[in-house]
């Protein structure tokens, strides 16, 4: 395969994990902004954020992928990506680089407690793991 | 290759604009009988669409259309009289054509069937009987002048009488315009002529078309000798007379002077049909995206407007007199006022005149009066009240519901009017107006009111409330049952209501718009809904306030009062805390336990409390603090929150931040479920 044809990944890492979304996906990556939280809403929405006027959701992935809140930190960053012609945050602990897979597994049933459907497969570059994220399953509303 | 797709916008856009034209039209006609004006603006219509139904190549249209027209045009002469059958075949066309539409617009293949409405429409039985009806036949679309009226009028009153006189020639007849000059004389000698169309009859007689001719005289013998005497004459086939009379006569002369202004359109029928002519002339179709967009950019200015507002304050403390701020201040201030004008005149853009809405209820009334077997007059007023071009929209649906409540409940059968005292026909009125930069939608009927006394055996036997609290219940609470989730008066289950949903909807939905629903009944003398919105629905004004450091905003129109209370003044019932103001007992909620948020700064010496809900049910808001009010540009949640339980949408402050809008509707149901 040619290696520029293969695809590009933001990799970020959530607690002691790392995950990637195709950076086609992605919109944009932005600093922590305020958030106000829904009261009432789904526990893994965080609130909505001001995004150039724009009114943005966010949602942990800490919380979906009932994981423990940690603290936001100076590296802690929001992903926006387009989901159904609509933006979503989605917050991340920090951004590590742009990355390419040189292969990619399917996803095993779990993934390390979290259902394996929420991948689209499992990103194997010469360092270590990375669970690419399936937006449409993640971000699918019940 | 021309750009088809753009054509058929425009093609798609007459169309509809044509059927609803023709809808109005036939109802009308329907109605208030046939009149030569809205003969011709049927037809019209009928001929625009087949014009451009067959240049798109919708054949099925064009086919359908077609033979409307040719039967208009049979109307138009005085051949066929547009009956009630006749009416609803054009109905039945009419909606055929719109089924076609969707089709077009889905797949672009025309689907539906035609052949049984064209077969329909070109049986032979539409033919008038002349007798029956006043404006038909002999008498169609003649329009009579001024004098010729009161020549008639003269000679009435000394014992003569008018006929209409109708002579056919045969088809064997040479020289036909001639022969016609001939009977205008032969008449004339034993009878008065006042009017007759002779002249045009024998300037269009061409080739071997049919011939005839119609003449209104007067005269002192009967029908039956003068049709012996014309049925001697030459060439003569056929001679069809009848006797008039003063109403038929003066009704013709005046829509004679009706006609005259629909074609030259330029003279002044009423002052309201002169601006809707002139609005036409001077507008331009725009895309809905595109106005979306505008009052979106505005929105944003209006956010940025109050952030400067807020920096420049913050400037001030900071740096004093400075000249720079001073000017910074000017310039903000001017930027404010630019822009509530800007925000104004976008806001006007977007208004339309409710009318398009109205327009679809008489259809509507009609086919639901003819389902149910009532007589049901439709009185429509301020048609050109205008608002939000999304409420309009939005208030659509409630509005239908409310009048297929009046006329299916409201109104009472024809027996039981009668028995009442009251005409047969029912009366329903659907009123627009704006009142204090709020628009009033009325929808009354005079039927035989809510019966409260039912509604409360109702839900007491569906356990929707206990005997106890029925007994507290006031009229009007009682009353307001009919908005309760699961309660229909209808003792019968029928097609067009009653099925126990809807009501609640269509408060539900009002409220939603920042809207305001309530109903004044008179027990056998009718119903009275009375909705109240708010002029648009991307700008409101908000009260904002502070509650656990978070700051909410609650639409004014949903605020009653507001006051600030002395912690003495919150009395405990059942434990529940309330609080009498002017003698009404309101239970008080603290909005942080609606949210879950953890107790605190109760102990504030004055608490600050924001009455909502409506009239007899309202609840106090208890809140952290007060920070006073702001216009505010509406935003959704967006699709990925979904709705949330009481809270109707977000902006964005002047500090940037995002607050949350609360919906007032919500919030009470989360408190009567508490």
């Amino acid at each position: 395969m040619d290696r520029t044809s293969q695809n590009q990944y933001v990799e970020f890492s959530i607690g002691n994990e790392n995950y990637a979304i195709l950076i086609s996906e992605i919109h944009e990556i932005i600093r922590m902004l305020d958030i106000t939280e829904i009261p009432n809403s789904q526990s893994y929405v965080q609130g909505v954020i001001n995004l150039r006027g724009k009114i943005v959701p966010v949602i942990s992935l800490r919380s979906m992928f009932a994981m423990e809140n940690g603290s936001y930190t100076k590296s802690t960053r929001i992903v926006v990506v387009n989901h159904s012609e609509e933006s979503v945050g989605i917050i991340v602990d920090g951004v590590n680089k742009v990355t390419t897979f040189s292969d990619i597994q399917a996803p095993p049933e779990r993934v390390g407690g979290i259902s394996g459907s929420y991948f689209v497969g499992i990103g194997i570059n010469n360092e270590h793991l990375v669970g690419i994220l399936k937006l449409d399953e993640v971000l699918l509303r019940e | 290759m021309l750009d088809m797709t753009e054509y058929q916008t425009l093609y798609m856009e007459e169309l509809d604009e044509q059927l609803h034209l023709m809808e109005e039209e036939i109802l009308r006609i329907e109605q208030s009988g046939e009149s030569l004006e809205g003969i011709q603006r049927l037809f019209r219509a009928a001929h625009t669409l087949k014009g451009s139904s067959a240049a798109m190549g919708y054949d099925r249209m064009k086919r359908l259309t077609h033979n409307m027209e040719h039967i208009l045009e049979n109307v138009r002469n005085g051949e066929y009289t547009l009956t009630k059958e006749l009416a609803t075949l054009f109905f039945h066309c009419v909606d055929r054509m719109k089924q076609l539409r969707t089709e077009i617009a889905n797949g672009n293949i025309e689907k539906s069937d035609i052949d049984d409405l064209l077969l329909e429409l070109r049986k032979d039985s539409w033919a008038s009987s002349p007798q029956n009806e006043v404006f038909s036949g002999l008498s169609a679309d003649i329009e009579l002048p001024d004098e010729a009226l009161h020549s008639v009028i003269q000679q009435m009153t000394s014992g003569k009488k008018a006929f209409w006189v109708h002579i056919y020639l045969t088809d064997e007849c040479e020289m036909r315009a001639a022969r016609i000059h001939v009977m205008n004389h032969l008449l004339e000698q034993f009878a008065a002529i006042v009017w007759s169309d002779f002249s045009r009859v024998v300037e269009e007689i061409q080739g071997n078309g049919d011939a005839s001719a119609r003449w209104l005289i007067v005269s002192d013998s009967s029908e039956e000798t003068m049709a012996e005497d014309i049925l001697q004459w030459v060439d003569v086939e056929r001679v069809d007379i009848r006797e008039s009379n003063i109403t038929e006569l003066k009704a013709l002369t005046i829509s004679s002077v009706n006609d005259q202004e629909e074609f030259s359109e330029s003279s002044i029928s009423s002052s309201a049909s002169l601006i809707q002519e002139k609005s036409r002339v001077q507008s331009i179709r725009v895309n809905v995206d595109r106005l979306e967009q505008l009052m979106n950019l505005v929105g944003e200015l209006v956010i940025d407007q109050t952030r400067i507002k807020q920096i420049e304050k913050s400037l001030d403390l900071k740096f004093g007199t400075d000249e720079l701020i001073q000017d910074l201040g000017q310039i903000s201030d001017h930027f404010t006022r630019i822009i509530g004008e800007l925000q104004e005149s976008v806001m006007k853009v977007r208004m339309l005149p409710i009318e398009q809405l109205f327009n679809r209820f008489p259809r509507m009334i009609r086919d639901l009066s003819q389902s149910l077997g009532k007589d049901i007059e439709l009185v429509l007023e301020g048609k050109e009240t205008e608002l939000d071009r999304t409420l309009i929209e939005e208030i659509g649906d409630p509005l239908i519901h409310l009048l297929r409540n009046a006329v299916d409940h409201g109104i009472e059968s024809p027996e039981a009017r009668r028995e009442r005292g009251k005409p047969d026909k029912g009366k329903v009125t659907i009123r627009a107006s704006h009142e204090d930069n709020q628009v009033l939608i009325v929808v009354g009927d005079d039927g035989g009111g809510i019966d409260s006394q039912r509604l409360l055996q109702k839900a007491l036997s569906l356990k929707l409330l206990s005997t106890s609290e029925a007994e507290q219940l006031t009229e009007k609470e009682a009353v307001d049952l009919v908005f309760h989730p699961g309660l229909s008066t209808a003792s019968k289950v029928s097609d067009i209501s009653g099925r126990g949903v809807g009501m609640d909807i269509v408060r539900a939905g009002i409220e939603r718009m920042n809207g305001r629903i309530d109903i004044t009944t008179i027990k056998g003398q009718g119903t009275q809904f009375n909705i109240r919105l708010p002029l648009t629905l991307a700008i409101i004004t908000g009260l904002m306030v502070k509650v656990s450091e978070s700051t909410f905003i609650i639409p004014m129109s949903n605020v009653a009062e507001i006051v600030r209370l002395e912690p003495e003044e919150i009395r405990y019932v059942r434990g529940i805390p309330i609080v009498t103001i002017r003698d009404q007992v309101i239970p008080i909620v603290w909005l942080q336990d609606c949210f879950g948020y953890s107790e605190q700064h109760r102990q504030n010496k004055h608490i600050p409390v924001v009455i909502i809900g409506r009239a007899e049910k309202r609840y106090a808001l208890a809140v952290d603090e007060l920070l006073g009010n702001q216009e505010i540009v509406i935003k959704g949640l967006g699709g990925f929150v979904g709705q949330v339980e009481g809270i109707a949408g977000a902006t964005i402050l002047g500090n940037g931040k995002v607050a949350l809008i609360l919906e007032i509707g919500g919030i009470i149901r989360m408190m009567s479920r508490a």
